[in-house]
Protein backbone atom coordinates (compact mmCIF):
# COMPACT_ATOMS: atom_id res chain seq x y z
CA UNK A 1 0.00 0.00 0.00
CA UNK A 2 1.15 3.47 -0.31
CA UNK A 3 3.29 5.33 2.31
CA UNK A 4 2.12 8.50 3.04
CA UNK A 5 4.97 11.10 3.00
CA UNK A 6 4.69 14.84 5.07
CA UNK A 7 4.80 18.14 2.80
CA UNK A 8 7.88 18.49 4.04
CA UNK A 9 9.15 15.16 2.25
CA UNK A 10 6.97 15.68 -0.83
CA UNK A 11 9.00 18.93 -1.59
CA UNK A 12 12.14 16.93 -0.89
CA UNK A 13 11.38 14.13 -2.74
CA UNK A 14 10.08 16.29 -5.86
CA UNK A 15 13.64 17.66 -6.04
CA UNK A 16 14.95 14.84 -5.80
CA UNK A 17 13.35 13.38 -8.42
CA UNK A 18 13.83 16.34 -10.64
CA UNK A 19 17.35 15.56 -10.29
CA UNK A 20 16.91 11.97 -11.66
CA UNK A 21 17.89 10.80 -8.92
CA UNK A 22 16.41 7.09 -9.41
CA UNK A 23 16.10 6.49 -6.05
CA UNK A 24 13.64 9.20 -5.36
CA UNK A 25 12.16 8.37 -8.40
CA UNK A 26 11.29 4.50 -6.94
CA UNK A 27 10.37 6.34 -3.81
CA UNK A 28 7.23 8.73 -5.51
CA UNK A 29 6.14 5.61 -7.07
CA UNK A 30 5.54 3.52 -4.61
CA UNK A 31 3.80 6.30 -2.49
CA UNK A 32 1.98 7.37 -5.80
CA UNK A 33 1.25 3.95 -7.93
CA UNK A 34 -1.36 2.11 -5.47
CA UNK A 35 -3.86 5.15 -5.78
CA UNK A 36 -2.76 5.84 -9.07
CA UNK A 37 -3.24 2.52 -10.55
CA UNK A 38 -6.94 2.33 -9.04
CA UNK A 39 -7.49 6.00 -11.23
CA UNK A 40 -6.30 4.24 -14.41
CA UNK A 41 -8.34 0.91 -13.90
CA UNK A 42 -11.60 3.33 -12.67
CA UNK A 43 -11.11 5.18 -16.09
CA UNK A 44 -9.45 2.49 -18.97
CA UNK A 45 -11.86 -0.49 -16.89
CA UNK A 46 -9.01 -3.00 -17.75
CA UNK A 47 -6.07 -4.31 -15.63
CA UNK A 48 -3.96 -4.93 -18.29
CA UNK A 49 -4.32 -1.27 -20.25
CA UNK A 50 -4.38 0.41 -17.13
CA UNK A 51 -0.73 -0.94 -16.66
CA UNK A 52 0.19 0.40 -19.79
CA UNK A 53 -1.36 3.97 -19.17
CA UNK A 54 -0.02 4.09 -15.84
CA UNK A 55 3.79 3.41 -17.60
CA UNK A 56 3.39 6.00 -19.68
CA UNK A 57 1.73 8.27 -17.16
CA UNK A 58 4.70 8.30 -14.47
CA UNK A 59 7.42 8.81 -17.39
CA UNK A 60 5.06 11.85 -18.07
CA UNK A 61 4.92 12.85 -14.52
CA UNK A 62 8.69 12.54 -13.81
CA UNK A 63 9.67 14.50 -16.97
CA UNK A 64 6.89 17.26 -16.23
CA UNK A 65 8.08 17.30 -12.59
CA UNK A 66 9.84 20.45 -13.06
CA UNK A 67 6.14 22.45 -14.12
CA UNK A 68 4.89 21.81 -10.57
CA UNK A 69 4.82 24.88 -8.91
CA UNK A 70 4.11 23.76 -5.60
CA UNK A 71 0.61 25.52 -5.53
CA UNK A 72 -2.68 22.97 -4.03
CA UNK A 73 -1.87 19.48 -3.29
CA UNK A 74 1.10 17.44 -5.46
CA UNK A 75 -0.95 14.17 -5.47
CA UNK A 76 -3.95 16.49 -7.08
CA UNK A 77 -1.35 17.68 -9.69
CA UNK A 78 -0.36 13.96 -10.45
CA UNK A 79 -3.91 12.61 -10.48
CA UNK A 80 -4.97 14.92 -12.99
CA UNK A 81 -1.66 13.83 -15.44
CA UNK A 82 -2.77 9.95 -14.70
CA UNK A 83 -6.66 11.41 -15.68
CA UNK A 84 -5.18 13.00 -18.71
CA UNK A 85 -3.15 9.72 -19.96
CA UNK A 86 -6.43 7.85 -19.14
CA UNK A 87 -8.02 9.84 -21.14
CA UNK A 88 -5.65 10.19 -24.06
CA UNK A 89 -5.91 6.19 -23.80
CA UNK A 90 -9.88 6.31 -24.82
CA UNK A 91 -9.27 8.28 -27.13
CA UNK A 92 -6.54 6.18 -29.11
CA UNK A 93 -8.69 3.55 -28.62
CA UNK A 94 -11.64 5.87 -29.76
CA UNK A 95 -13.96 4.65 -26.64
CA UNK A 96 -14.76 7.82 -26.17
CA UNK A 97 -17.83 8.18 -28.93
CA UNK A 98 -20.73 9.52 -27.61
CA UNK A 99 -24.16 8.74 -28.14
CA UNK A 100 -26.42 11.24 -28.95
CA UNK A 101 -28.16 13.14 -25.84
CA UNK A 102 -30.75 11.64 -24.41
CA UNK A 103 -33.58 12.53 -21.96
CA UNK A 104 -31.99 13.28 -18.60
CA UNK A 105 -33.88 10.50 -15.32
CA UNK A 106 -33.19 12.92 -12.74
CA UNK A 107 -30.78 13.56 -10.60
CA UNK A 108 -31.29 10.72 -7.93
CA UNK A 109 -29.90 7.04 -8.83
CA UNK A 110 -32.67 5.55 -6.65
CA UNK A 111 -30.71 2.75 -5.36
CA UNK A 112 -31.26 1.33 -1.75
CA UNK A 113 -28.96 3.38 0.29
CA UNK A 114 -28.05 0.28 2.60
CA UNK A 115 -26.08 -0.93 -0.22
CA UNK A 116 -23.25 1.71 -0.20
CA UNK A 117 -23.22 0.68 3.31
CA UNK A 118 -22.91 -3.20 2.10
CA UNK A 119 -20.42 -2.67 -0.64
CA UNK A 120 -16.55 -2.42 -0.15
CA UNK A 121 -14.60 0.22 -2.41
CA UNK A 122 -13.10 -2.75 -4.28
CA UNK A 123 -16.40 -4.09 -5.61
CA UNK A 124 -17.67 -0.83 -6.51
CA UNK A 125 -14.49 -0.27 -8.45
CA UNK A 126 -15.13 -3.29 -10.23
CA UNK A 127 -18.59 -1.99 -11.07
CA UNK A 128 -17.51 0.89 -12.03
CA UNK A 129 -14.58 -0.25 -13.93
CA UNK A 130 -17.05 -2.59 -15.87
CA UNK A 131 -19.30 0.48 -16.86
CA UNK A 132 -19.01 1.39 -20.98
CA UNK A 133 -16.49 3.75 -21.44
CA UNK A 134 -18.57 6.72 -22.44
CA UNK A 135 -20.72 6.57 -19.34
CA UNK A 136 -17.73 5.50 -16.97
CA UNK A 137 -16.21 8.25 -18.02
CA UNK A 138 -18.07 11.01 -17.16
CA UNK A 139 -19.19 9.31 -14.31
CA UNK A 140 -15.94 9.58 -12.82
CA UNK A 141 -14.92 12.86 -14.09
CA UNK A 142 -18.12 14.39 -12.45
CA UNK A 143 -19.22 12.09 -9.62
CA UNK A 144 -15.40 11.24 -8.35
CA UNK A 145 -13.20 13.82 -9.49
CA UNK A 146 -15.36 16.16 -9.42
CA UNK A 147 -15.29 17.98 -12.48
CA UNK A 148 -18.22 20.51 -13.40
CA UNK A 149 -20.18 19.40 -17.12
CA UNK A 150 -18.76 22.39 -18.55
CA UNK A 151 -15.36 21.71 -17.72
CA UNK A 152 -15.99 17.27 -18.61
CA UNK A 153 -17.15 19.43 -21.68
CA UNK A 154 -14.23 21.29 -22.18
CA UNK A 155 -12.02 18.17 -22.12
CA UNK A 156 -13.39 15.83 -23.43
CA UNK A 157 -14.67 18.19 -26.77
CA UNK A 158 -18.48 17.60 -26.34
CA UNK A 159 -21.38 19.60 -25.55
CA UNK A 160 -22.39 20.00 -21.82
CA UNK A 161 -25.41 18.35 -22.63
CA UNK A 162 -23.49 15.56 -24.33
CA UNK A 163 -21.82 15.45 -20.57
CA UNK A 164 -24.95 15.14 -18.77
CA UNK A 165 -26.52 13.08 -21.34
CA UNK A 166 -23.70 10.58 -20.33
CA UNK A 167 -24.12 11.20 -16.50
CA UNK A 168 -27.80 10.29 -16.73
CA UNK A 169 -27.37 6.86 -18.70
CA UNK A 170 -23.92 5.91 -16.38
CA UNK A 171 -26.93 6.68 -13.59
CA UNK A 172 -29.42 4.17 -14.91
CA UNK A 173 -26.63 1.53 -15.47
CA UNK A 174 -25.35 1.72 -11.99
CA UNK A 175 -28.58 1.53 -10.59
CA UNK A 176 -29.18 -1.69 -12.16
CA UNK A 177 -25.95 -2.95 -11.18
CA UNK A 178 -26.48 -2.02 -7.45
CA UNK A 179 -29.82 -4.10 -7.65
CA UNK A 180 -27.70 -7.30 -7.08
CA UNK A 181 -25.75 -6.21 -3.87
CA UNK B 1 -29.77 13.60 -3.62
CA UNK B 2 -27.02 13.46 -5.94
CA UNK B 3 -24.98 14.83 -4.47
CA UNK B 4 -25.44 12.33 -1.05
CA UNK B 5 -25.12 9.61 -3.58
CA UNK B 6 -22.35 10.75 -5.44
CA UNK B 7 -20.37 11.98 -2.18
CA UNK B 8 -20.73 8.43 -0.93
CA UNK B 9 -19.07 6.78 -4.22
CA UNK B 10 -16.66 9.38 -4.18
CA UNK B 11 -15.18 8.79 -0.15
CA UNK B 12 -14.96 4.69 -1.57
CA UNK B 13 -13.45 5.36 -4.80
CA UNK B 14 -10.93 8.14 -4.31
CA UNK B 15 -8.62 6.92 -2.28
CA UNK B 16 -8.73 3.78 -3.28
CA UNK B 17 -6.23 1.73 -3.62
CA UNK B 18 -5.14 -1.20 -5.92
CA UNK B 19 -1.89 -3.41 -5.53
CA UNK B 20 0.59 -2.74 -7.70
CA UNK B 21 2.16 -5.56 -10.30
CA UNK B 22 6.38 -5.65 -9.07
CA UNK B 23 6.95 -5.80 -12.73
CA UNK B 24 5.84 -1.88 -13.64
CA UNK B 25 8.33 -0.25 -11.84
CA UNK B 26 11.23 -1.86 -14.02
CA UNK B 27 9.00 -0.95 -17.21
CA UNK B 28 9.04 2.66 -15.75
CA UNK B 29 12.68 2.60 -15.22
CA UNK B 30 13.84 1.46 -18.56
CA UNK B 31 11.46 3.23 -19.87
CA UNK B 32 12.82 6.85 -18.42
CA UNK B 33 16.63 5.37 -19.32
CA UNK B 34 15.76 5.33 -23.05
CA UNK B 35 13.87 8.61 -23.00
CA UNK B 36 17.00 10.02 -21.45
CA UNK B 37 19.50 8.57 -24.19
CA UNK B 38 16.61 9.89 -26.76
CA UNK B 39 17.13 13.23 -25.35
CA UNK B 40 21.03 13.17 -25.37
CA UNK B 41 20.64 11.42 -29.03
CA UNK B 42 18.32 14.53 -30.17
CA UNK B 43 21.20 17.41 -28.83
CA UNK B 44 23.77 15.68 -29.65
CA UNK B 45 22.12 15.55 -33.29
CA UNK B 46 21.55 18.89 -32.88
CA UNK B 47 24.57 19.97 -31.86
CA UNK B 48 26.10 17.99 -34.85
CA UNK B 49 23.93 19.38 -37.42
CA UNK B 50 25.14 23.34 -36.07
CA UNK B 51 28.36 22.37 -35.99
CA UNK B 52 28.40 20.90 -39.83
CA UNK B 53 26.86 24.06 -40.31
CA UNK B 54 29.39 26.18 -38.61
CA UNK B 55 32.32 24.42 -40.54
CA UNK B 56 30.56 24.78 -43.37
CA UNK B 57 30.16 28.26 -43.42
CA UNK B 58 33.55 29.26 -41.66
CA UNK B 59 35.45 26.87 -44.29
CA UNK B 60 33.67 28.16 -47.31
CA UNK B 61 35.65 29.99 -49.49
CA UNK B 62 33.70 33.04 -50.78
CA UNK B 63 36.34 34.49 -53.48
CA UNK B 64 37.19 30.86 -55.15
CA UNK B 65 35.89 32.31 -58.60
CA UNK B 66 38.27 35.08 -57.66
CA UNK B 67 41.25 32.16 -56.92
CA UNK B 68 40.78 30.50 -60.57
CA UNK B 69 40.94 33.62 -62.64
CA UNK B 70 44.35 34.38 -60.70
CA UNK B 71 45.46 31.18 -60.82
CA UNK B 72 44.40 31.13 -64.48
CA UNK B 73 45.89 33.90 -64.88
CA UNK B 74 49.41 32.78 -63.39
CA UNK B 75 49.12 29.42 -66.28
CA UNK B 76 48.77 31.96 -69.02
CA UNK B 77 51.59 34.14 -67.87
CA UNK B 78 54.04 30.43 -67.31
CA UNK B 79 52.94 29.31 -70.92
CA UNK B 80 53.41 32.90 -72.21
CA UNK B 81 57.58 32.93 -70.28
CA UNK B 82 57.99 29.30 -71.55
CA UNK B 83 57.36 30.47 -75.27
CA UNK B 84 59.74 33.46 -74.23
CA UNK B 85 61.98 32.14 -72.31
CA UNK B 86 61.67 34.29 -69.63
CA UNK B 87 61.63 33.23 -65.95
CA UNK B 88 59.24 30.43 -65.36
CA UNK B 89 56.92 30.08 -62.56
CA UNK B 90 56.25 26.77 -60.55
CA UNK B 91 52.82 25.70 -61.93
CA UNK B 92 50.45 26.44 -59.45
CA UNK B 93 49.05 22.85 -58.93
CA UNK B 94 52.75 21.41 -59.04
CA UNK B 95 54.71 20.09 -55.58
CA UNK B 96 56.89 23.01 -55.02
CA UNK B 97 60.45 20.45 -56.04
CA UNK B 98 59.23 19.77 -59.34
CA UNK B 99 61.30 20.68 -62.88
CA UNK B 100 61.49 22.90 -63.99
CA UNK B 101 61.30 25.51 -61.07
CA UNK B 102 63.96 28.36 -61.36
CA UNK B 103 63.08 30.51 -59.22
CA UNK B 104 65.16 28.69 -56.11
CA UNK B 105 63.26 30.30 -53.36
CA UNK B 106 59.85 28.27 -54.70
CA UNK B 107 61.97 24.84 -53.82
CA UNK B 108 61.33 23.42 -50.58
CA UNK B 109 63.50 24.02 -47.53
CA UNK B 110 66.00 21.17 -46.15
CA UNK B 111 64.33 21.86 -43.07
CA UNK B 112 60.62 20.81 -44.01
CA UNK B 113 59.31 17.74 -43.66
CA UNK B 114 58.11 15.98 -47.35
CA UNK B 115 55.96 18.39 -49.78
CA UNK B 116 54.07 19.99 -47.09
CA UNK B 117 54.88 23.67 -48.06
CA UNK B 118 53.03 22.95 -51.31
CA UNK B 119 50.53 25.23 -50.66
CA UNK B 120 52.60 27.78 -49.53
CA UNK B 121 54.49 27.75 -52.66
CA UNK B 122 51.01 27.60 -54.82
CA UNK B 123 50.53 31.02 -53.31
CA UNK B 124 53.91 32.62 -54.30
CA UNK B 125 53.44 30.54 -57.63
CA UNK B 126 50.82 32.25 -58.29
CA UNK B 127 51.41 35.58 -56.95
CA UNK B 128 55.10 35.31 -58.95
CA UNK B 129 53.03 34.76 -61.93
CA UNK B 130 50.44 37.20 -61.50
CA UNK B 131 53.14 40.07 -61.02
CA UNK B 132 54.72 39.25 -64.02
CA UNK B 133 51.92 39.55 -65.74
CA UNK B 134 51.56 43.09 -64.75
CA UNK B 135 55.33 43.56 -65.46
CA UNK B 136 55.91 42.54 -68.65
CA UNK B 137 59.70 42.78 -68.53
CA UNK B 138 60.79 40.82 -65.76
CA UNK B 139 64.59 40.29 -65.19
CA UNK B 140 66.74 38.23 -63.41
CA UNK B 141 67.46 40.68 -60.94
CA UNK B 142 64.44 39.77 -58.71
CA UNK B 143 65.13 36.04 -58.92
CA UNK B 144 68.74 36.49 -58.27
CA UNK B 145 67.92 38.32 -55.01
CA UNK B 146 65.45 35.23 -53.84
CA UNK B 147 67.91 33.45 -54.79
CA UNK B 148 69.69 35.09 -52.27
CA UNK B 149 67.12 35.23 -49.81
CA UNK B 150 66.80 31.68 -50.13
CA UNK B 151 70.28 30.74 -49.51
CA UNK B 152 70.17 32.66 -46.21
CA UNK B 153 67.07 31.46 -44.79
CA UNK B 154 67.29 27.59 -46.64
CA UNK B 155 69.17 26.45 -43.66
CA UNK B 156 66.55 26.57 -41.38
CA UNK B 157 68.33 28.92 -39.23
CA UNK B 158 66.25 31.17 -37.73
CA UNK B 159 67.09 34.72 -38.00
CA UNK B 160 67.74 37.43 -35.27
CA UNK B 161 64.15 38.59 -35.61
CA UNK B 162 62.85 35.21 -35.41
CA UNK B 163 63.76 34.43 -32.19
CA UNK B 164 62.23 37.27 -30.75
CA UNK B 165 59.85 36.20 -27.89
CA UNK B 166 56.13 37.68 -27.63
CA UNK B 167 56.51 40.24 -25.44
CA UNK B 168 53.19 41.49 -26.15
CA UNK B 169 52.30 37.82 -24.95
CA UNK B 170 48.39 38.40 -22.91
CA UNK B 171 45.88 35.73 -21.68
CA UNK B 172 44.16 34.41 -23.35
CA UNK B 173 40.37 34.83 -22.36
CA UNK B 174 38.11 32.05 -24.23
CA UNK B 175 35.00 33.96 -23.54
CA UNK B 176 32.60 31.45 -25.04
CA UNK B 177 28.75 32.71 -25.22
CA UNK B 178 28.28 29.07 -24.85
CA UNK B 179 25.47 27.09 -24.33
CA UNK B 180 25.81 23.92 -22.54
CA UNK B 181 24.10 20.42 -21.67
CA UNK B 182 25.59 18.72 -18.70
CA UNK B 183 24.05 16.65 -16.22
CA UNK B 184 27.36 14.71 -15.29
CA UNK B 185 28.94 16.39 -12.27
CA UNK B 186 25.57 18.02 -11.48
CA UNK B 187 23.69 14.86 -10.58
CA UNK B 188 26.84 13.55 -9.07
CA UNK B 189 27.64 11.23 -11.58
CA UNK B 190 24.40 9.75 -12.38
CA UNK B 191 23.10 9.48 -16.35
CA UNK B 192 24.33 10.94 -19.19
CA UNK B 193 24.82 14.12 -20.15
CA UNK B 194 25.55 16.15 -23.31
CA UNK B 195 27.33 19.63 -23.11
CA UNK B 196 27.18 22.04 -26.30
CA UNK B 197 29.93 24.95 -26.05
CA UNK B 198 29.70 27.67 -28.73
CA UNK B 199 30.63 31.11 -28.74
CA UNK B 200 31.85 34.25 -31.18
CA UNK B 201 35.26 35.29 -29.55
CA UNK B 202 36.21 39.15 -30.69
CA UNK B 203 39.12 41.25 -30.23
CA UNK B 204 42.75 40.90 -30.28
CA UNK B 205 44.53 38.82 -27.96
CA UNK B 206 48.35 38.81 -28.59
CA UNK B 207 51.12 40.06 -30.95
CA UNK B 208 54.47 39.01 -32.33
CA UNK B 209 56.80 41.01 -33.31
CA UNK B 210 58.05 41.36 -36.73
CA UNK B 211 60.41 39.11 -38.78
CA UNK B 212 60.52 36.98 -40.92
CA UNK B 213 58.64 33.95 -40.39
CA UNK B 214 59.79 30.92 -38.62
CA UNK B 215 59.20 28.12 -40.48
CA UNK B 216 57.41 25.34 -38.70
CA UNK B 217 58.20 21.86 -39.82
CA UNK B 218 55.13 20.64 -41.81
CA UNK B 219 53.44 23.74 -41.57
CA UNK B 220 51.19 23.29 -44.59
CA UNK B 221 49.34 26.17 -43.57
CA UNK B 222 51.96 28.23 -42.80
CA UNK B 223 54.24 30.29 -45.01
CA UNK B 224 57.73 29.42 -45.00
CA UNK B 225 60.97 31.91 -45.19
CA UNK B 226 62.46 29.15 -47.93
CA UNK B 227 59.78 30.91 -49.87
CA UNK B 228 61.19 34.66 -49.68
CA UNK B 229 58.28 36.19 -48.13
CA UNK B 230 59.55 38.16 -45.08
CA UNK B 231 56.88 39.34 -42.42
CA UNK B 232 57.24 42.64 -41.84
CA UNK B 233 54.64 43.24 -39.34
CA UNK B 234 53.42 42.04 -36.13
CA UNK B 235 51.47 39.42 -36.02
CA UNK B 236 47.91 40.34 -34.76
CA UNK B 237 46.13 37.24 -33.49
CA UNK B 238 42.11 37.24 -32.70
CA UNK B 239 41.21 35.41 -30.01
CA UNK B 240 39.37 31.78 -31.25
CA UNK B 241 35.45 30.75 -32.03
CA UNK B 242 34.54 27.66 -30.29
CA UNK B 243 32.11 25.17 -31.37
CA UNK B 244 31.51 22.04 -29.54
CA UNK B 245 29.70 19.09 -27.93
CA UNK B 246 30.38 17.25 -25.61
CA UNK B 247 29.20 13.53 -23.82
CA UNK B 248 29.63 13.54 -20.04
CA UNK B 249 29.80 10.00 -18.46
CA UNK B 250 29.21 9.28 -15.03
CA UNK B 251 32.38 7.56 -13.76
CA UNK B 252 31.65 7.89 -9.72
CA UNK B 253 29.42 9.05 -7.35
CA UNK B 254 31.16 12.76 -7.60
CA UNK B 255 32.69 12.75 -11.06
CA UNK B 256 32.21 12.68 -14.99
CA UNK B 257 34.34 11.68 -17.94
CA UNK B 258 33.71 14.20 -20.77
CA UNK B 259 34.17 12.97 -24.32
CA UNK B 260 33.88 15.68 -26.79
CA UNK B 261 34.40 17.14 -30.61
CA UNK B 262 35.21 20.67 -31.00
CA UNK B 263 36.07 23.32 -33.76
CA UNK B 264 38.24 26.15 -33.12
CA UNK B 265 39.19 28.84 -36.03
CA UNK B 266 42.53 30.68 -34.91
CA UNK B 267 42.39 33.96 -37.01
CA UNK B 268 45.97 35.80 -37.30
CA UNK B 269 46.82 39.09 -39.61
CA UNK B 270 50.32 40.51 -40.34
CA UNK B 271 52.54 42.22 -42.96
CA UNK B 272 54.87 40.28 -45.73
CA UNK B 273 57.01 41.38 -48.28
CA UNK B 274 56.51 38.69 -50.92
CA UNK B 275 59.44 39.08 -53.85
CA UNK B 276 59.61 43.04 -52.51
CA UNK B 277 56.15 43.46 -53.05
CA UNK B 278 54.12 44.20 -49.59
CA UNK B 279 51.02 42.21 -49.13
CA UNK B 280 48.62 41.92 -46.14
CA UNK B 281 48.20 38.38 -44.91
CA UNK B 282 44.98 37.09 -42.93
CA UNK B 283 45.58 33.77 -42.08
CA UNK B 284 42.41 31.73 -40.78
CA UNK B 285 42.82 28.23 -39.42
CA UNK B 286 40.30 25.36 -38.56
CA UNK B 287 40.54 22.86 -36.38
CA UNK B 288 38.36 19.59 -34.79
CA UNK B 289 39.58 18.40 -31.95
CA UNK B 290 38.57 15.50 -29.56
CA UNK B 291 38.92 16.81 -26.06
CA UNK B 292 39.07 13.87 -23.20
CA UNK B 293 38.31 15.23 -19.79
CA UNK B 294 37.85 14.28 -16.06
CA UNK B 295 35.04 16.38 -13.88
CA UNK B 296 35.37 15.72 -9.97
CA UNK B 297 33.02 17.38 -7.71
CA UNK B 298 34.84 18.90 -4.47
CA UNK B 299 31.16 21.42 -3.38
CA UNK B 300 27.77 22.08 -3.02
CA UNK B 301 26.84 24.82 -1.14
CA UNK B 302 23.41 26.75 -1.20
CA UNK B 303 23.17 27.29 -5.07
CA UNK B 304 26.78 27.17 -5.86
CA UNK B 305 28.77 24.14 -6.81
CA UNK B 306 32.72 23.74 -7.16
CA UNK B 307 34.45 21.31 -9.54
CA UNK B 308 38.07 20.33 -10.65
CA UNK B 309 38.37 19.47 -14.30
CA UNK B 310 41.32 17.77 -16.12
CA UNK B 311 42.42 16.33 -19.24
CA UNK B 312 43.62 16.18 -22.97
CA UNK B 313 42.76 17.38 -26.49
CA UNK B 314 43.75 16.43 -29.65
CA UNK B 315 43.29 18.46 -32.64
CA UNK B 316 43.89 18.01 -36.22
CA UNK B 317 43.90 20.63 -38.49
CA UNK B 318 41.04 20.66 -41.48
CA UNK B 319 41.73 23.90 -43.01
CA UNK B 320 44.40 26.82 -43.90
CA UNK B 321 42.91 29.72 -45.56
CA UNK B 322 44.94 32.40 -47.10
CA UNK B 323 43.83 35.94 -47.46
CA UNK B 324 46.65 38.05 -49.53
CA UNK B 325 46.12 41.78 -50.09
CA UNK B 326 48.48 43.87 -51.65
CA UNK B 327 47.83 47.89 -53.40
CA UNK B 328 46.74 46.35 -56.61
CA UNK B 329 46.16 42.41 -56.25
CA UNK B 330 43.83 40.44 -53.37
CA UNK B 331 44.28 36.31 -53.62
CA UNK B 332 42.24 33.70 -51.44
CA UNK B 333 43.99 30.77 -51.05
CA UNK B 334 43.25 27.23 -49.08
CA UNK B 335 44.97 24.30 -48.35
CA UNK B 336 44.90 21.46 -46.00
CA UNK B 337 46.49 21.18 -42.56
CA UNK B 338 49.47 18.41 -41.89
CA UNK B 339 50.37 17.53 -38.61
CA UNK B 340 47.68 17.16 -35.22
CA UNK B 341 48.06 19.62 -32.07
CA UNK B 342 48.06 17.61 -28.23
CA UNK B 343 47.58 19.79 -25.43
CA UNK B 344 46.55 19.25 -21.87
CA UNK B 345 44.25 20.98 -19.53
CA UNK B 346 43.81 21.86 -15.73
CA UNK B 347 41.52 23.85 -14.04
CA UNK B 348 38.49 24.79 -11.57
CA UNK B 349 34.73 25.43 -12.25
CA UNK B 350 32.16 26.72 -10.26
CA UNK B 351 28.39 27.29 -10.84
CA UNK B 352 25.60 29.22 -9.86
CA UNK B 353 22.35 27.10 -10.33
CA UNK B 354 19.61 29.65 -12.05
CA UNK B 355 17.29 27.39 -11.34
CA UNK B 356 16.48 23.17 -11.67
CA UNK B 357 17.92 23.31 -15.17
CA UNK B 358 20.32 26.02 -15.74
CA UNK B 359 23.46 27.34 -14.29
CA UNK B 360 25.66 29.83 -14.85
CA UNK B 361 29.29 28.95 -15.09
CA UNK B 362 32.79 29.86 -14.86
CA UNK B 363 35.77 27.42 -15.90
CA UNK B 364 39.16 28.88 -15.38
CA UNK B 365 42.03 26.66 -17.53
CA UNK B 366 45.55 26.23 -17.63
CA UNK B 367 45.92 24.68 -21.35
CA UNK B 368 49.59 23.92 -22.37
CA UNK B 369 50.00 23.21 -26.15
CA UNK B 370 52.51 20.77 -26.97
CA UNK B 371 55.24 21.52 -30.10
CA UNK B 372 53.93 19.79 -33.53
CA UNK B 373 53.94 19.98 -36.86
CA UNK B 374 51.21 22.40 -37.37
CA UNK B 375 51.02 26.27 -39.06
CA UNK B 376 52.54 28.88 -36.86
CA UNK B 377 49.70 30.05 -34.79
CA UNK B 378 49.42 31.59 -30.79
CA UNK B 379 49.63 28.22 -29.77
CA UNK B 380 53.10 27.41 -31.06
CA UNK B 381 54.10 30.98 -30.12
CA UNK B 382 52.69 31.06 -26.75
CA UNK B 383 51.91 27.28 -26.11
CA UNK B 384 51.19 27.80 -22.10
CA UNK B 385 47.85 30.01 -22.22
CA UNK B 386 45.26 30.39 -19.19
CA UNK B 387 41.59 30.21 -20.43
CA UNK B 388 38.44 30.93 -18.96
CA UNK B 389 35.13 29.38 -20.26
CA UNK B 390 31.83 31.14 -19.50
CA UNK B 391 28.32 30.20 -20.01
CA UNK B 392 25.96 28.40 -19.46
CA UNK B 393 24.66 24.79 -18.82
CA UNK B 394 21.45 22.95 -19.32
CA UNK B 395 20.60 19.80 -17.44
CA UNK B 396 17.62 16.89 -18.67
Amino acid sequence: MAKDLSTETHAQLVQKCIKNDRGAQKQMYEWLAPRMFAVCIRYVGERESARDVMHDAFITLFSKLESYKGEGSFEGWARRIFITASLMHLRKKDALKYAEDVQTHGNDMGYDPSVMEKIDAHTLLKIVSQMPAGFRTVFNMFAIEGYTHQEIAKELGITEGGSRSQLSRAKIWLKEKLKNY
Amino acid sequence: MENREFNEIREKLYDVQVPVDADIWSGIESGLRRRRIRRVLLYASSAAAILIAALFLFTANPQEPHKSSLVAQAQQVQQANEKTSTIPVTPADEPIDAEPAPISAHKASPTTKGAAYKPAAHVVATLAATENLHDATPTAAPAAEIAEAAGQNGKGEEKPAEKQENKNAQTLFNLNGAEDYVAGISEKGKGYAVKISSGVIPGSSASVQGGIIKASSAGAGSISHSHNIEQVSDTKYSLPVNLGVQFQFPIGENAALGVGLNYTMLRSKYDCLINKKKYNIKQTLHYIGVPVNIYGLVAERNNFRFYVNGGATLEKGIRAVYDLKSYDQHEHNSSSIDGVQFSVNAGLGAEYLLGNTVGLYLEPNIVYYFDSDVPHSIRTDQPLQVKAELGFRFRF
